[in-house]
């Protein structure tokens, strides 16, 4: 008998099968789902495609209509910039511009020729008068009228630069002052 | 072979679904989600052109109620106030026009750069043009007159249509009071754009404010000796910057 049998059979067939029938049946199911699902996301996205891509032909054409016409008016556009950009221009160089007669209307007040012998205004925007008088009261109605100014608010920080009194009695002071606009 | 088979038999009922689902899978990682991520793209680049459309239209619609003609005097007044070039004729006629008009003498006039060899934009900025927008060219004048006679010069030199700033002034008298004035001033011009910008750009329009300040420098009178009248600028062609993002 045992001469006849050479191999045993171990595996309990019968189970092993049942199972992968069973694993079989439900890859079946879900796989079916699974392309039901792709064909139905397929055909979804297709659809969004096809409406997105048209949107964007659509807006493509009107552009390019659009730009046509635009281009049309490229000197109107040209001319327009120009304006636009100048007027900037234009008002940024008038608000640097400063009204320099009312700080000379405002030194008339203090002092007119011949006592006054110059006005030097550098570049820091300070002002400063050459006074020469005969009399050291005129001196003292300059000096209030100064400080007069001053309280109007029409020029900030004056400063006596130099006073001399000669042999003569005439006396040459200079101060300055900055304006203020 | 029967080997083979023999091992491929107890899968059989599994294998189609498997490669079914494998399948499935492959369509849609390298199918859907890129059709997807397409689809986004797409949406995204057709807001994009939306806004554009939406800009360009805008700007059709305001060049289409602009008139050429008055966009023109427009800039034939501005650039009157800052010109598109370094012209010292013009200042000097300018000078000379508000020396006439204020009975001052013109001693001299000196210009610090009446022609350099280097063309506008090799020459350096500084910082004052960077700010303004323009390039500046200064300038001396001395005079002499009355007291009175300078103080209107100062006065009428900031009131004619070349915009001209005085920057330094120093003023000094003689023993009959006359005057002399050595005066620094400054001079502008900006030359016009040559390109448009790129279509998507906006164009927003003149604001009243805008309107009314070029009416106001309009009606600044225009001092120059009259053989020498405003030449009207020639802007153009324009066309769209091929560097503007």
């Amino acid at each position: 008998m045992v001469g006849q049998q050479e191999t045993i059979n171990l595996f309990k067939s019968k189970a092993v099968t049942e199972k992968f029938v069973d694993a079989g049946v439900q890859l079946k199911r879900m796989s079916f789902f699974a392309l039901v699902a792709l064909i139905g996301t397929g055909a979804l996205v297709g659809m969004l495609y096809v409406a997105v891509r048209t949107t964007y032909e659509n807006r493509v054409s009107e552009k390019e209509r659009l730009s046509q016409t635009l281009r049309q008016y490229n000197t109107r556009e040209g001319l327009f910039l120009s304006v636009k950009e100048r007027v900037g221009v234009v008002k940024k160089v008038d608000a640097t511009r400063k009204p320099w007669v009312q700080i000379l209307d405002a030194t008339a007040r203090v002092v007119t020729p011949p006592s006054l012998q110059a006005i030097v205004q550098d570049t820091e925007d300070r002002m400063a008068l050459n006074i020469k008088v005969a009399s050291l009261e005129e001196t003292v109605a300059m000096a209030q009228t100064v400080l007069a100014l001053h309280d109007e608010n029409r020029i900030k920080s004056p400063q006596l630069i130099s006073l001399t009194i000669n042999k003569d009695g005439v006396i040459q002071f200079g101060f300055s002052f900055i304006p203020v606009f | 072979m029967s080997k083979l088979t023999r091992i491929i038999r107890p899968y059989q009922g599994v294998l189609f679904p498997v490669i079914l689902l494998a399948f499935c899978a492959g369509v849609f990682l390298f199918g859907v989600v890129p059709a997807v991520k397409g689809i986004f793209t797409l949406r995204e680049e057709s807001v994009t052109l939306s806004g554009q459309i939406s800009t360009i239209r805008q700007k059709v619609t305001l060049l289409e109620a602009l008139d050429e003609s008055t966009l023109l005097n427009q800039l034939s007044t501005l650039t009157s106030a800052v010109p598109t070039e370094n012209s010292p004729a013009q200042v000097l006629s300018t000078i000379d026009a508000v020396s006439v008009q204020t009975g001052t003498t013109i001693v001299s006039v000196e210009i610090g750069s009446p022609g350099v060899i280097a063309t506008d934009s090799a020459k350096r900025q500084t910082s004052e043009e960077k700010q303004l927008g323009t390039r500046t060219a200064p300038f001396i004048v001395t005079l002499e007159g009355t007291m009175d006679q300078v103080r209107a010069f100062l006065s009428q030199v900031a009131e004619v249509r070349q915009f001209l700033r005085v920057s330094t002034f120093t003023i000094s008298f003689n023993e009959e009071g006359i005057a002399k004035a050595t005066i620094g001033m400054t001079g502008f011009f900006t030359p016009l754009p040559v390109s448009i910008g790129t279509e998507a750009q906006e164009l927003t329009p003149l604001t009243e404010d805008e309107e009314a300040y070029v009416g106001q420098v309009a009606r600044i009178p225009i001092a120059l000796v009259s053989e020498q009248p405003i030449v009207a600028p020639a802007p153009g062609p324009f066309r769209p910057d091929p560097f503007s993002p």
